[in-house]
Parts: C-alpha cells; structure tokens; sequence
C-alpha cells in the first residue's frame, strides 16, 4: 500500500493544487447571462422565450434591405411571426449563434410555418454591412432572412420605440478597423396579432426555438396572454398571407402560387392545402385580380393523342385528405388579368369550400423556375 | 494563464492566441515523476542493480496525454467544439493509457500484484463496467454541460476518462495480477464487447449523429469556429466515437493476435 501511496500522492497533490488555485470560469458574467435566460423562461406560459410584460407592439418604421428596395416592417409582416434582431455580421459571439440557430430550426420546420416566420435582422453596424456583406452573410444561413439597413440614429429611434437599449460603437484601435457594437442580445417574437409577447435571449438553444416556432405560427399565445383583435381585414389577410389558416380552421394551406403569367389572358395557380376536418368541396375559387377562375383538369386521353384541359365544377377533397392542385393535373386558372403580377408580389385569392365557408389567401407570384421547386417542398411538408 | 483548459465565458469567441495551462504541465511532470519513484522503487525492491530505462511506449504515452489536453486541442475541446472534445475522449481515454501502462516495469508490476485494490479495480468485469458507466456518465448532456463551464470540472472530466481508461486497458496490457487467467482471446472478446460494439460508445455515438438538435448546450451556445454548425459539429462528434473506437479496439486486437499467433506457432 505504501507504492499505492506513493503514486497516488503526485495526484492527490494536484487535486489540492487545483482547488488552490483555479477560479471557475463558468461563473463570469455572461455564463450567468444563460442561467438567467433560462430561470426566466417560464415554462407556466407553455413557451420556452422570456415573457415580455408589457408586450412590445410592433415598430412602424421603414429601412432599406439589402436588395437596396424600401422595407415597411410593419407591413411586409403583416399576418406573419416577424423573429426581429438587431445585430451586425462582424459580431464574433451571440449574433451568429442566434441567426445559425434559428436557421437550423427553421430549415426543419413543415413548410406551412416555415412560410408563416420572417426573420428580419435590422444591422446595428451599416457602416460595414453593406447591402452586399449583409445579403451575404445571411444567405449563408438561409437565404430567406431578410437584412435592413438604416442609419445609427434611425435604428436607435427604433430601439428606443421597443424599449430596448441604443447601440454602443466601442473605439477601434489605432489604425485597425475592427470594433466591436454594443446591442441588444435577444430576438423579438412578433406574434400573428402584432404584439411580442415573448423574447429570446442568449442562452436559448435549438430545441427551444423547435419548441416555440411551430406554436408561434399556429398563432398560439403564452397561457394566460389576452388576444387582441386585430386591425379590420388583418385576420384574414394574416391567416392567408403566411399560407396558414387561422388555428382550428380545417383547410390549412401548404402552397399557394401562381407562376408569373407572360400576358393577361391567363395564369395558373397553384394550391397544395390539406382537409384536417370532414369531407369538403371546394366549388370556387376567386381573386380581385381575375374577371374569373375555373377549376381545370388536364386529360390525358386514353387512346393517345394531346393532353387537353377540361373544366371542373368542384374538387372533392376527403377528411383528412390533402388537395394537390399541380402542373399536369388539376389546378384553378385566372383568366383575364388586370394587370400582370410581379414577381414577388402576391395576389388576393378566395378558396370557397362547401363545409369550411371561405378561404382567404394571398398567392405568391414566381418566376416559372421555381414553380416545381415550391410545391414539391410544399407537398412534402403536407405529407409529414 | 489558467490552470486546466477551460474556455471561458459563453460569449468570448474563439482565438488562435496561445495560452499557458500550468495544472496540465503540472500533472504531466507528476506522472512522469510518479512513474520513474514507482519504476525505481520497484527495481530496488527486486534486488536489481540498475532501474530499467523508461519504455519509449510510455513517452509517447506522456506525448499523447499532453496533445490532448494542452492548447489548442485541450481548451478547444473544452469548450468550443463536441467533435474536438470527442478526439479528447479517444486520445486520453483509449490512446494514451495503454501507452502509459507499458511504462510499467514487470518489478513495478509484481510490487502492486498483492494489492487488493489493484486486483479489484484491474479486474476485467469491474474495469469493464466502471469504464463504460464513466462514459456514459461524462457524455450525458447536463452532466458534460455543467462540468464543463469550469477548470475544476473540465479537468474532472479529463481525469476521470484517464483513471478508467487505465483500470480498462490494464489487464489488456499489464501482465500482473491477472492477465495469466485473461488469455488472447478473452482480450480480443473484451475489446470488442466493450469497446467496438460497446452498447455506450454506440448508443452515444448514435445520438450525437442522429440528434434533430444539438445535444451539448455548451457547444451548441458557443461563437461558431470556422463556420463549422454545431450540427455538424456533433455529427462529426458522433462519427469520431463509433469510428475512433472501434478502430482504436481493432488495432489493439491486431496487436493481441498477431503476438498470440507468435507465440503459439
């Protein structure tokens, strides 16, 4: 034993050596910061964010984004969960981990709430996130997050708007470039209704915004929050506009898309949407910007010959059941536009079904491209 | 200068600038310390007129341990990046162990083969299972969070794979006490049931692989390294434990069979 001693000395030396002489790095401030995000999640709320009381209202205000085109917060993100951070892509620490974790969430996500979340990154740095740097360095996350850009006074007037502190430039050392901005750590969750109940400080993970997101953009509220009514037309635009019926609504809408027509005379729209309640028909559809839409199906005739389009009068969809409105098989046709769509816009469409009543939706215009694309993701997220 | 690696608050981003980690050095002059008293005190004990020289096996043994936990492997892996935490695991829990029992001397051997405590902890089953309980326990996601936000737990962490490593490895490699009743065979047997298809190693491995979301939050909230995600940081993680393992237990099987094969032809 006297040998075991001997060897195990050297050890037990270290041990009290160490207990001497380190000081735990873990219980610096910013390790703490974490702990505190996750104490004050309130796991009462059924939401893993931090409960914001008051609840902020969502900021009115206009930046540039990096497509060099004005950007109306308020209204690009109408009906939408708007995830809203401020932060600049030189940051070192919490604005990459932020941005990479919402990224892998979201890439996850069924379609139908992938398309009902904008992620908006208001840059707190616009001397060095040029457009160019910010299209950049969020397309490398997900090339659906959007960057804004505005002057230090113009997002200061925001920041103070949301209750939220002014951006701190620390001093560059001589002749160097690189400096650090002071700003706020946390991601704003607008919710459908345009209030942010909720905020995500540094220290929430992956598994948490899994949590949240989905619950998000049902339009599920934390426990005990009040609804609040929103704006006349907002509900239903809202509902449609993220392709997500309104929670409880039977049809719930994956897709909703008309490939950019080259004349007004007509333009196919495209509809992947799924029945979670009884059997319905839909027996019409129309749209402000169409004298009318018919239900079509293309007939691939038995004994050979051409593939034509036939008109239908209602499309049966089962309980449960989803409805594929697709190139080469059933889908609606607007015929004669009054005007022709941009890409990128949307445009008003009424879905009227037998049981669920109307539908309400805003149909996204793409370029042809990424027609089979869209709805292939669409359709895989309705068949989870 | 810090005492173990250790790398800091959450928020402080990774830097390629060189830091001192004097409880390692420390620890290694101590191990090497410890095995030359113990070498020597073992050759006097057998009569024999000179200490043998230190095997080469245990220097590189002393190499391996020190890349592992010294910068930049050491704070990296503590802190940074789960796959460069699991190359931790493998070099001071599988490598650098059997090196380090090499430096035994058979006169060392014989003066601990009386020991109790050496037989019960050396014993293949107990080895076995403390090992794999070791792992299993270090790689469970709220005990590896929690340790590793301090030096204190990081470098409990990293003992206590070196400690079960060389109970583990011990009557693969060491002749006393009790590797006459511990044939070729049970070893290659050994190796493989607790180390290749090791039901911990795998099932691990296979979570840090497969998981929907980053399973360690300490890796997970840290500013990204080389643009390398924490998704794929773990599923490299995940692929270095099942591959590295397994690997590590087949060349030590090759090694097994072959002097076996000598011996018996």
């Amino acid at each position: 034993m006297s040998v075991l001693r001997a060897v195990l000395a050297p050890l037990a030396l270290g041990g009290v050596l160490i207990f001497a002489a380190c000081t735990p790095r873990g219980s610096e401030s910013s390790d703490s910061t974490t702990a505190d995000a996750r104490t004050a999640t309130n796991d009462a709320s059924g939401f893993r964010g931090v409960i914001t009381s008051p609840a902020r209202e969502k900021p009115d205000f206009t930046l540039t984004d990096f497509n060099g085109k004005a950007f109306d917060f308020r209204r690009a993100t109408e009906g939408k969960v708007a995830l809203l951070f401020f932060g600049y892509t030189h940051c070192p620490d919490v604005c990459p981990l932020h941005v990479a974790n919402i990224a892998a969430v979201m890439q996850k996500l069924p379609f139908e709430a992938r398309d009902a979340i904008r992620f908006v990154f208001v840059t707190t740095d616009p001397v060095r996130d040029t457009p160019a740097r910010l299209k950049e360095w969020l397309g490398s996350f997900d090339p659906s997050f959007i960057g804004l850009r505005g002057s230090v006074d113009e997002v200061n007037r925001i920041l103070y708007a949301l209750r939220m502190p002014a951006i701190q430039q620390s001093d560059a050392p001589a002749g160097s470039a690189e400096y650090d901005v002071g700003h706020a750590a946390q991601v704003l969750a607008f919710g459908l209704d345009g209030l942010s109940r909720l905020e995500y400080p540094f220290g929430i993970r992956q598994e948490d915004w899994a949590h949240d997101l989905p619950k998000l953009a049902r339009g599920e509220l934390p426990a005990g929050a009040t609804p609040v009514a929103p704006a006349p037309g907002a509900a239903a635009s809202g509902a449609a506009a993220g392709g997500v019926s309104s929670p409880g609504a039977p049809i719930r809408i994956a897709a909703a898309i008309v490939p950019q027509p080259a004349t007004l005379t007509e333009a196919a729209l495209y509809l992947v949407l799924r029945n979670t309640g009884a059997e319905d028909t839909l027996y019409a559809v129309s749209s402000d910007i169409a004298q009318h839409a018919e239900l079509h199906e293309t007939v691939h005739p038995s004994g050979g010959g051409m593939d034509h389009m036939s008109q239908r009068n209602a499309a049966i969809v089962g309980a449960g059941q989803p409805l594929l409105l697709m190139p080469g098989a059933n889908h609606v046709m607007l015929m004669n536009l009054s005007r022709r769509p941009e890409i990128g816009s949307t445009i008003p469409i009424r879905l009227r079904f037998r049981r669920a009543g109307d539908v309400l939706l805003p149909a996204s215009v793409v370029a042809y491209g990424d027609v089979e694309r869209l709805l292939a993701a669409a359709t895989a997220s309705i068949m989870k | 200068m810090q005492f173990w690696c250790s790398a800091g608050p959450l928020n402080l981003p990774w830097t390629w600038t060189w830091t001192a980690y004097v409880g390692v050095w420390l620890f290694l002059i101590l191990l090497v310390v410890g095995m030359t008293a113990w070498n020597r005190a073992g050759a006097r004990r057998a009569g024999l007129a000179s200490t043998p020289p230190v095997h080469p096996l245990f220097v590189l043994g002393v190499v391996v341990l020190w890349m592992a936990l010294d910068w930049p492997v050491g704070p990296l892996g503590a802190g940074y990046l789960a796959s460069v935490h699991m190359l931790q695991f493998l070099l001071i829990g599988l490598v650098a162990p059997p090196l380090l029992l090499r430096g035994i001397s058979p006169a060392a051997q014989a003066m601990v083969a009386g020991s109790k405590v050496i037989k019960q902890v050396t014993s293949p089953i107990f080895a076995l299972l403390v090992f794999n309980a070791t792992v299993l326990v270090t790689h469970l996601p709220f005990v590896a969070d929690a340790l590793m936000q301090s030096q204190l737990g990081s470098m409990f962490i990293d003992l206590a794979w070196l400690a079960t490593g060389l109970f583990f490895w011990w009557p693969v490699v060491v002749d006393l006490p009790v590797r006459a009743k511990f044939p070729p065979p049970l070893r290659m047997l050994y190796l493989i049931g607790g180390l290749m298809f090791s039901p911990v190693m795998f099932g691990l491995a296979g979570f840090l692989a497969y998981s929907e979301t980053p399973l360690y939050g300490w890796y997970e909230l840290r500013p990204p390294v080389a643009g390398i995600s924490s998704h794929a940081d773990h599923q490299a993680a995940g692929a270095l434990m099942s591959i590295g393992g397994a690997t590590i237990a087949f060349v030590a099987m090759s090694v097994i069979f072959f002097r076996w094969s000598k011996t018996e032809g």
